[in-house]
């Protein structure tokens, strides 16, 4: 066996066999490179086993935070159907406030002079008295009366 | 007065009720219903191991603390989706180790790990003061060689050698091969026994 075929040994060091362990135990005796890896792993070994268990300090504490920070919703409960609704809500809103605005603005223009509608209109035949036009003016359900909506 | 402790007498019998009757996957299906009491049960028997794999991996008690809190409310709201062919336990460790590999790899966190290891020091041990001095040394010198390892590493070594896990149990909570959980392990492994050959004199291994 070659230094790789070894170092598939040294990976399941602690779950070898005796074989197993003695022939890597005999390669490494004569192969400074396996030895120092089976001397890093062997140190390794011994000194996880020394290790000191890590515990929460107050543990009747710590379950209380989490019991405290659990959401009120049951398991499994979303609110991702809510969101369905949300983003209708929030569309059908900004249409509305989008027609409710354009209708502000035709109805603003209608009660202006003929002169600021622009050049076109601004012919001789458009201009009437100004008293007449503050009567000229169409509400907004004749003119959709008007369009035949 | 009165009424507290009745209610904690209460409480207290109802668990040790539930606790001896149900087994585990019954208490899940019932804290699956959003029986709260049934969930505190499940959070007071793994809490500990949770908490363990945090303090291992992050290296720091109060992130450790919010590791585990996090991890149990990961656990309430997907308790719907949990399967009984999978052990809690696993199911745990999984969330966990996601949640420390999460922190591990943020910027914030790689910015300003460094910064509590006395309080961490301090608090992780406490318990323990009455032990040999050289027992908590011992533990800090593997802490502080893990803390070298790359993510990956450290969590699978947390896993397979402090915890004490089978490489088969490692693979399925890191969904990968168990190949790969070897090949890391090794490195580890080879790294920490370097990092403590070279950073503590040792004379007398075979005494450890």
């Amino acid at each position: 066996m070659n230094c790789e075929e070894y170092e598939k040994l040294l990976m399941r060091f602690g779950q070898l066999t005796n074989r197993e362990e003695e022939e890597l135990r005999a390669h490494a005796a004569g192969c400074p490179a396996c030895a120092k890896v089976l001397e890093f792993i062997e140190l390794e070994q011994r000194w996880i086993k020394k290790v000191v268990p890590a515990e929460p300090l107050h543990a009747a504490a710590l379950t209380r935070k989490i019991m405290q920070a659990l959401p009120a919703q049951k398991p499994g409960f979303s609110f991702r159907f809510l969101n369905v609704f949300r983003v209708g809500f929030a569309a059908g809103t900004l249409a509305l406030l989008f027609w409710l605005g354009s209708e502000l603005v035709v109805e603003k223009n209608f009660h202006k002079p003929t002169s600021s509608r622009g050049p076109l209109l601004n012919s001789a035949a458009y201009i009437m008295h100004p008293l007449e036009r503050k009567t000229k003016t169409i509400s907004l359900t004749e003119r959709i009366k008007q369009k035949g909506l | 007065m009165f009424l507290v402790v009745f209610y904690q007498k209460t409480v207290t019998s109802y668990y040790s009720r539930i606790s001896m009757v149900l087994t585990e996957p019954e208490i899940v299906k019932k804290a699956a219903s959003g029986d709260r009491s049934a969930f505190r049960l499940l959070v007071e028997t793994h809490q500990r191991f949770v908490y363990a794999v945090a303090v291992r991996v992050l290296h720091n008690v109060h992130d450790a603390e919010d590791a585990t809190q996090e991890t149990f409310i990961r656990l309430w709201k997907n308790l719907n989706r949990y399967r009984a062919e999978i052990k809690l336990s696993t199911w745990l460790y999984r969330i966990v180790t996601n949640i420390c590999l999460d922190l591990l790899k943020s910027a914030h966190y790689k910015r300003n790990r460094m910064t509590e290891d006395d309080t961490k020091a301090a608090n992780l041990f406490a318990r323990h003061a009455d032990e040999a001095i050289h027992l908590h040394d011992l533990t800090m010198a593997v802490e502080e060689a893990a803390a070298q390892l790359p993510p990956v590493q450290k969590i699978i070594f947390v896993l397979r050698d402090l915890q004490g896990l089978s490489p088969e149990e490692v693979s399925r909570i890191m969904e990968t091969s168990e190949e790969k959980i070897k090949s890391n392990l090794y490195h580890a492994r080879v790294a920490i026994g370097k990092y403590l050959k070279q950073h503590y004199q040792i004379q007398n291994t075979a005494e450890l």
